[in-house]
């Protein structure tokens, strides 16, 4: 798929009760003190973009690059405060957790959420996590339902990257442009 | 609507018993979770966490890089910035092998071939990421354990350096580098 989810598709309660069912094996109660509460909150689906599209496209073909392969980031709170994220596809046969995760990425997201709320009180966008594995960069996507401006939330960014500020509201222009000066970060080259 | 929920759907824990929960875990020596101090220092942060398992050396991670890159100083920067580069297949092997001799360079070759392999020690996996420009994009994450999940399947713990906690992970997973490339290497007893 090379769009969005349709707006029929954005309805976030048939991924979470899903999810709260799936999550149960994962978290045994062995694991848990009594008396925590974990809940599913929050449910973006997850794209993504070729690195080399920063570099030949605009922002219209930027977005019609943006590629979903089902996936979703399922928010965890911990007696409602952020605790972690699974990530969960729907297949035939029901919503399949893949992975599960404490990483502070869930503390990002719930934050650039509250910006975004505060920014956008309307209903006329909807939230997107874009991810771009080989340059480390993951983003919340704010796109517009018809007409409008996209935003975007740098969630995630390489710790030399100063250009790219985490946290902040900024145009997607603005960011496609500056992620046109972002290397990909090798790590080992397979060679 | 607003973009954050005011609520949420419980979970409620799996209610398995604390002795069939420890049976379920394949035991493995206590790998801490080490993050990479620059970007590209995945391999040094894999280095780094098999030494502390093994209580050998306990090299910063701008020590294990000089040593390994054969650099004349990677500390003194704040940044670490003189340092911060890939290592190779070769140098990663060194590295592995300067702490666990007996660590072999393969291909991954299947769950019943990780599981097993589980059993003498963590495993370094290779991810070589899709869509890369500029030269090519591979991220090392060490597999320290495996747990069974309801209906038969595992999930695997990952200490993935780039992150900031350890995360679990279904085999399918592991071998799609999180839906975003492939497994294509791995180190195992390390």
């Amino acid at each position: 798929m090379n769009a969005p989810p349709a707006r029929d598709d954005w309805d976030v309660e048939r991924i979470r009760g899903p999810a709260a069912s799936g999550l149960r094996s994962w978290f045994p109660s062995p694991d848990l003190p009594d008396g925590v509460r974990l809940e599913v909150a929050e449910c973006l689906p997850v794209f993504a973009v070729a690195a080399t599209r920063f570099h030949d496209a605009g922002l219209d073909g930027l977005l019609s690059s943006l590629t979903w392969d089902g996936r979703w980031h399922v928010q965890i709170h911990r007696d409602g405060v952020a605790h972690g994220y699974a990530r969960a596809v729907e297949t035939p046969a029901g919503l399949r957790i893949l992975s599960c995760s404490r990483d502070g990425l869930a503390a990002d997201i719930d934050a650039a959420l509250d910006a975004a709320d505060r920014a956008l009180p309307d209903d006329t966008h909807f939230a997107l996590l874009v991810e771009v594995k080989p340059m480390a960069i993951s983003v919340l996507m704010l796109v517009p339902h018809d007409q409008g401006t996209c935003w975007v939330v740098v969630l995630r960014v390489p710790h030399r990257i100063a250009f790219l500020p985490r946290g902040m509201l900024i145009g997607a222009g603005a960011f496609l442009e500056r992620m046109r000066a972002v290397p990909v970060v090798r790590g080992v080259d397979p060679v | 609507m607003p973009f954050k929920c005011a609520t949420g759907v419980r979970i409620e824990p799996a209610a398995m018993p604390a002795a069939t929960w420890a049976a379920a875990a394949v035991a493995v020596r206590r790998y801490p979770f080490l993050r990479q101090r620059t970007d590209n220092w995945c391999w040094v942060a894999c280095v780094a966490m098999v030494e502390a398992a093994w209580n050998v050396a306990a090299r910063s991670q701008c020590e294990i890089a000089r040593d390994e890159l054969g650099a004349a100083d990677c500390c003194s920067s704040p940044g670490f910035e003189a340092c911060d580069e890939p290592a190779n297949l070769a140098g990663m092997t060194i590295a592995l092998r300067n702490v666990r001799p007996q660590a072999i360079s393969t291909l991954p070759v299947g769950e019943p071939w990780l599981q097993g392999q589980l059993a003498h020690g963590a495993i370094a996996a290779l991810w070589e990421w899709d869509d890369h420009s500029g030269g090519p994009a591979c991220h090392v994450v060490l597999i320290v354990g495996s747990r069974a999940l309801s209906a038969g399947r595992i999930a695997y713990a990952v200490n993935d350096p780039w992150l900031t906690a350890p995360d679990e992970l279904t085999y399918d997973e592991l071998m799609s580098a999180r839906g975003a490339g492939r497994w294509t290497y791995a180190w195992t007893h390390v």
